[in-house]
C-alpha cells in the first residue's frame, strides 16, 4: 500500500515537472507571442500545400475529401517523427540536470511529448478548420481524443526506447531519420493503398501507423465505424510499446548519469 | 525510543567506483555495429574511488577536500543517488538534497518570474509553495524592478543574485535533512550581496541539517566543519577535525 502510494506521489511529481518544463520550452519557442504559433503550422500547411499540389495534378487521385484525408495523415505523422525525432537526444540534452539533480529521467521524455502535444492541438484546430471547409460535418473530432491516446502511448513507448539507446549511440538520430522517412513513404499518408494483397498493403498490416490513420480517416472524415479488430489493435499496439519503452527504459535509467 | 536520534545521517562503507573511459569515436552506431561482429571491444576503465568508509551524524558538518580529480564530486553524487557505486553500500537516513550550482535549470529567454516557477519545480517545490515564498525571493534579490525582464539582459551578477536567491529559500523550504553542497558557497554577485548571502548560506547549514560540502576553499572549510575529510586519487588519505586535516593538507 505504501509503495502504491509512493509511487502515485512520484508520478505526479514527474507530471507537474514535466508539465512546467514542456511550459517553458514552448514559450522559449513563440518568444512569448502568440505569432510563434505560425511557425509551427508552417511545416505542416508547407508539406500540405505542396502535396496537395502533387496529388491534384500528377497521379489525379480520387479519395473524396481528400485535402482533409492528406492533413490528417500529415499531422499524425509530423507528431510521431517530431517526438520521436528529438527523443534519441533528450537524454544526453539534459545532462546537465541529471549529473546534478535528483530528477526522474522519465521528466524529460514526457515534457518533450508535452511540448509537441501543445503544437498539435494547435494543428487539430486547422484540421477542424479545413473540414468546416470543406462542409464535412466535425462532430467525430470528439472521438479523436480516444485515438490520440493509443497514438501517444505507442509514440511514447518508442521514445522511450530510443532516448534509452541515444545514451549509448550518440548519432542515432541520424539512423532514425532514414528509417522515420522509410516509415513516411511506407505509410499512406498522401496516397490510398487500393490493393490489400500487394506487398505494400502486407507490409501495411503490421505497421501500426496504417492502422491509426485508417481507423481516424473512416471515423472523423468518412464517418464510417471502425471493425472492433483494428480498434483492440491500435490499443495493444499503444499499451504493448509503452510497456515495453518503459521497462527498458527503467532498467536503464539508473547508469544514464554515467555515460552521458 | 532515541535509536532514531542517534541513527547516523549516512553511512558510506566500503564504496568503490569505476568509471568506463571512453575514446574518441566508440558511441556511433556504426562503431557499435562493427564491434558486434569484431567482438574486440577494448575497454578502459578509470578507478575513481577506492573502499571509502565513513559516517555522518545528525546535524554534522562534514567538509571534503581534495585536488581536482581526487574523487571529491563523484563521492558526493553517489551520496545523492545520482551514480550508483560499483560495490559498497550507502545508507542515507533521510531527504537528501545534492545542490552545484546556485539556479540550476535557468532559462536566459524566459522572464524571471518565470524562471522562479521553473527552477523551483526544478527543485521539488510545488507551485503552489513556490507562490508563498515568491516574494521572498524576489525581496532576497533586490531585483524587483525586473520580475517581467529576460534573464538574457541581466547581468552575471544579477543571474548570480536570482539563481541563490531562488535555491536558498527553496532548500530552506524543503527542510531537507541532508544537504551536500559540491562547490556552492555564495552568490557571485557584488560584495554588499555576497555579506547577505553568506549570512544566509549559515543560516542555512547551521540549520540543523546534516551537511557534507566539498570545497577548495580551506577557510570555509575550516570555518564551518566539525570533521573533514582528505580525498587523495580516490583513497582517505586523512580523516578527523578540521584544523588538524588541513594542516595536513597544506603540509
Amino acid at each position: 500500500m505504501e509503495r502504491i502510494r509512493k509511487g502515485k506521489e512520484n508520478m505526479a511529481t514527474i507530471f507537474a515537472l514535466s508539465y512546467q518544463m514542456a511550459k517553458a520550452n514552448f514559450k522559449v519557442r513563440n518568444e512569448g507571442s502568440y505569432l510563434g504559433v505560425i511557425w509551427y503550422l508552417l511545416n505542416p500547411i508547407s508539406y500540405f500545400v505542396v502535396l496537395l499540389f502533387l496529388g491534384g495534378s500528377i497521379y489525379n487521385n480520387s479519395i473524396p475529401y481528400y485535402p482533409a484525408y492528406l492533413l490528417l495523415g500529415l499531422i499524425m505523422f509530423n507528431f510521431f517523427l517530431s517526438v520521436t525525432g528529438s527523443s534519441s537526444l533528450v537524454i544526453s540534452g539534459n545532462k546537465n540536470f541529471i549529473k546534478s539533480i535528483k530528477i526522474n529521467p522519465l521528466t524529460f521524455i514526457f515534457a518533450n511529448i508535452l511540448t509537441n502535444i501543445f503544437s498539435h492541438a494547435i494543428e487539430v484546430i486547422l484540421f477542424i478548420i479545413v473540414l468546416l471547409f470543406l462542409h464535412i460535418n466535425p462532430i467525430f473530432v470528439v472521438f479523436y481524443p480516444l485515438i490520440f491516446l493509443c497514438l501517444c502511448l505507442f509514440t511514447t513507448g518508442i521514445s522511450l526506447i530510443f532516448a534509452t539507446i541515444g545514451v549509448y549511440v550518440s548519432d542515432w538520430q541520424n539512423v532514425w531519420k532514414v528509417l522515420g522517412s522509410l516509415l513516411w513513404f511506407v505509410t499512406p499518408v498522401f496516397y490510398v493503398i487500393k490493393k490489400a494483397d500487394s506487398a505494400i498493403g502486407h507490409i501495411n498490416y503490421v505497421n501500426p501507423f496504417f492502422h491509426f490513420l485508417t481507423i481516424a480517416r473512416n471515423l472523423i472524415i468518412y464517418e464510417k465505424a471502425p471493425t472492433l479488430f483494428s480498434v483492440c489493435g491500435i490499443i495493444a499496439f499503444g499499451i504493448v510499446t509503452f510497456v515495453v519503452g518503459l521497462y527498458i527504459f527503467n532498467k536503464k535509467a539508473r547508469s544514464f548519469a554515467e555515460n552521458i | 525510543m532515541n535509536t532514531q536520534a542517534h541513527k547516523n545521517r549516512i553511512e558510506v562503507q566500503d564504496v568503490s567506483k569505476v568509471f568506463r573511459v571512453k575514446t574518441k569515436g566508440t558511441d556511433v552506431a556504426l562503431s557499435h555495429l562493427a564491434h558486434f561482429f569484431q567482438d574486440s571491444k577494448k575497454k578502459s576503465y578509470i578507478r575513481v574511488l577506492n573502499n571509502i568508509s565513513f559516517t555522518v551524524a545528525p546535524g554534522e558538518i562534514l567538509g571534503i577536500i581534495g585536488k581536482n580529480g581526487s574523487g571529491k564530486s563523484t563521492l558526493l553524487q553517489i551520496m545523492a543517488d545520482v551514480y550508483s557505486p560499483n560495490s559498497g553500500s550507502i545508507v542515507r537516513n533521510g531527504e537528501v538534497f545534492y545542490l552545484t550550482s546556485m539556479g540550476i535549470g535557468i532559462i536566459e529567454k524566459l522572464s524571471m518570474k518565470d524562471n522562479i516557477f521553473l527552477v523551483g519545480a526544478i527543485m521539488g517545490m510545488s507551485q503552489k509553495k513556490i507562490k508563498d515564498i515568491y516574494n521572498q525571493i524576489v525581496d532576497f534579490s533586490e531585483l524587483g524592478d525586473f520580475v517581467d525582464m529576460k534573464v538574457c539582459h541581466f547581468s552575471k551578477g544579477m543571474i548570480g543574485r536570482l539563481g541563490f536567491s531562488i535555491s536558498v529559500f527553496c532548500l530552506q523550504n524543503r527542510m531537507t535533512e541532508i544537504l551536500l553542497l559540491d562547490e556552492v558557497f555564495g552568490s557571485g554577485a557584488d560584495f554588499e550581496f555576497e555579506k547577505k548571502a553568506i549570512k544566509k548560506m549559515e543560516e542555512l547549514i547551521q540549520g540543523g541539517a546534516t551537511v557534507v560540502m566539498v570545497s577548495h576553499s580551506l577557510p570555509t572549510i575550516e570555518k564551518y566543519c566539525d570533521r573533514v575529510i582528505w580525498l587523495d586519487k580516490g583513497n582517505i588519505k586523512a580523516i578527523g577535525a578540521a584544523q588538524d586535516v588541513i594542516s595536513k593538507y597544506v603540509a
